[in-house]
């Protein structure tokens, strides 16, 4: 679903990628797992196409920026760290402007609309303003945004900040149901629950793919045995990854 | 060097800095020409009254509204919740700065009006040198008065007196309208903050910036700008039935903008509303050019919006194009441009224009072309 190649990139002056390469397919939850300022969040803005890269690919379903932009657009939502909400709109109506956007119908946006409202205790604030929000309801209403649209891909950047034990819990149930049809694409601190809900891992350390893999080619990869945690088979990837260079 | 003097240092530093950006910006001709044209228009009315005209009235009336509206500055920012916490019973000198700060901005306030009052007092009222001092001094009081009270979250304790003051003008006793307005500062010095109110402070000075930041992004874009929302439920839901459910993401999300910020209906409004007044101060051939002015003043403010939105929104990674956002606000703003300029070129005629009319639209469409062709 999404293929990324040898992808250099960054910022003005300043090149953080090196030549990334990784995939994620169609049923996968993949870890994007990495130190601050590893690379994770510049990766993310290539993908989305904030950011134009230096060199390399990046293909969504088989369409990249370059082919058509509003098809590769609409093939991947997005669940950023920091929400960013318009003070103009109500929730519903950010959700009415996604369905437009993605071109979903009216009645099945209604109907996920209802349902993911639900699920995610939102249901009362469908017609509040976002000044008057938590940020816990924030975090909840971007989900909610991103999760309406039923993209081919989702990327989350660190979708547990703020968010109560339940919010997370009934997050990880939707992920897991999102992904039936679709791919995840998700950066984590959270190596925990990563472990838990991911598929696959992808370890960036300073713009590098240093890993990737399940949880249990990684620990035969860095010979650690089986009970081995993803959060033990990260140091031992950083240390070796350190000693090496 | 004290807190408060390196503050007001760096305030100066971006007035300078902006002030020299709105100096040169091109868009800088339609306020000159307004300030111009008010003027011609102002004197003109002016050598159309006499004595009969209640200027009194005026006069009180303004007295009434100066101390309203003020936006104080405290320079407080959000880390000194933290940061100044511990020095908060001490800086006495930071809150002395504020205040002085403040009372002389009362006082420029207050003089600005005056140079429009004081005209409109001398053509028609017999005042002498004392009382003419008497109305300077009270309308410079009741402006400091007014701006103290909201620093030290006073509530409009400076309105009875205000309300003293103008009955005193319009009974002919404007020569002692002084003394209700020094009252107000009995009970403000009663109840002034001995300590740094913080969050009270903090919520005024973002109020302040803000409106500092909305002026100068009339000239040059600055993302950051924080905008008040009304819901409007009525006129949503009307547009909701008419244009929202049909139109495209981008329309939609503009659309609902533009009803709801204050910085779009409500300029319209506010604008139009000062373009009526000044229609009918005009009475003369030019009633007509009044259009294109305001619709100029209102394109001026209404463009640079775009930008700002286009900076910080969740639209730069949907799936909608740079065209299909400038395109839907585009959409927007040439609707209500033109019914602006409609709205005013048949209020024109019921204030006496004629052929000039006709003229100031024409006039306004290309002020609203020329303002849309800059939407890049």
């Amino acid at each position: 679903m999404l293929h990324v190649e040898r992808l250099n990139g960054g910022y003005i002056g300043k090149q953080v990628l090196h030549n990334v390469s990784f995939e994620v397919n169609k049923g996968e939850l993949v870890g994007l797992i990495g130190l601050n300022g590893a690379g994770k969040s510049t990766t993310i803005k290539h993908i989305l196409g904030l950011l134009d890269p230096l060199s390399g690919k990046v293909e969504i379903d088989g369409e990249t920026l370059e082919s058509s932009e509003k098809n590769y657009r609409k093939k991947v939502s997005y669940i950023p760290e920091t929400p960013i909400l318009y003070d103009t709109l109500t929730l519903r109506e950010h959700i009415e402007l996604m369905g437009k956007a993605y071109d979903v119908g009216q009645e099945e946006l209604l109907t996920r609309t209802t349902r993911l409202a639900k699920e995610m205790r939102m249901e009362k604030q469908l017609d509040w303003f976002p000044s008057v929000f938590s940020k816990g309801m924030r975090q909840k209403a971007m989900i909610l945004c991103a999760l309406v649209t039923k993209t081919p891909l989702l990327i989350v950047d660190e979708p547990f900040v703020g968010l109560d034990p339940l919010a997370i819990r009934q997050l990880l149930q939707l992920f897991d149901e999102y992904k039936q049809d679709c791919a995840i694409l998700m950066s984590t601190h959270i190596l925990e629950t990563a472990e838990r809900h991911c598929d696959r891992f992808v370890f960036l350390h300073q713009g590098v793919v240093i890993a990737n893999g399940t949880a249990s080619e990684l620990r035969e990869q860095y010979e650690l045995p089986e009970d081995a945690t993803l959060d033990d088979i990260y140091v031992v990837a950083i240390e070796s990854e350190e000693q090496s260079s | 060097m004290s807190r408060f003097t390196s503050r007001l240092g760096s305030w100066m530093e971006d007035v300078v800095k902006y002030s020299r950006y709105v100096a040169n910006g091109g868009l800088l001709f339609t306020l000159y020409f307004t300030l111009i044209y008010g003027a011609f228009v102002y004197n003109d009315f002016l050598t159309r009254i006499d004595s009969a005209f209640p200027g009194e009235w005026i006069a009180a009336a303004i007295m009434l509204l100066i101390p309203l509206g003020h936006r104080p500055r405290t320079f407080i920012q959000e880390a000194d919740q933290v940061f100044l916490l511990p020095e908060l019973g001490e800086i006495r000198s930071y809150m002395v700065g504020v205040r002085a700060f403040n009372v002389v901005f009362a006082g420029l306030r207050a003089m600005l009006v005056l140079l429009i009052l004081l005209p409109l007092l001398v053509r028609t009222e017999a005042y002498t040198g004392i009382e003419v001092l008497a109305v300077v001094v009270t309308m410079v009081l009741l402006s400091v008065a007014g701006r103290l009270a909201k620093l030290e979250g006073a509530g409009r304790i400076v309105l009875p007196f205000a309300l003293v003051s103008g009955l005193l003008i319009v009974t002919g006793l404007a020569s002692w309208s002084f003394v209700p307005a020094f009252l107000p500062f009995v009970p403000l010095h009663l109840k002034r903050n001995e300590r740094i109110p913080l969050l009270h402070w903090l919520a005024l000075e973002e109020k302040s910036k803000a409106q500092f930041e909305r002026v100068i992004s009339w000239f040059i874009d600055l993302p950051t700008v924080r905008e008040d929302v009304k819901e409007r439920r009525f006129l949503t839901k009307m547009l909701e039935n008419r244009v929202l459910r049909r139109a495209e993401a981008s329309q939609y999300v503009y659309g609902l903008r533009i009803i709801r910020s204050s910085d779009s209906l409500d300029l319209v409004i506010r604008l139009t509303a000062v373009a009526l007044v000044v229609m009918w101060m005009s009475g003369g051939w030019y009633v007509g050019l009044v259009i294109p002015l305001f619709v100029g003043l209102t394109a001026l403010q209404l463009v640079p919006l775009f930008k700002r939105l286009e900076a910080v929104s969740i639209v730069s990674w949907l799936p909608i194009t740079k065209e299909e956002r400038l395109r839907g606000y585009t959409w927007w703003t040439y609707r209500i441009l033109l019914v602006q300029a409609l709205f005013l070129g048949l209020a024109s005629l019921l204030f006496g224009a004629t052929w000039d009319a006709a003229i100031g639209l024409i006039l306004s469409f290309g002020v609203i072309r020329y303002y849309l062709n800059r939407l890049t």
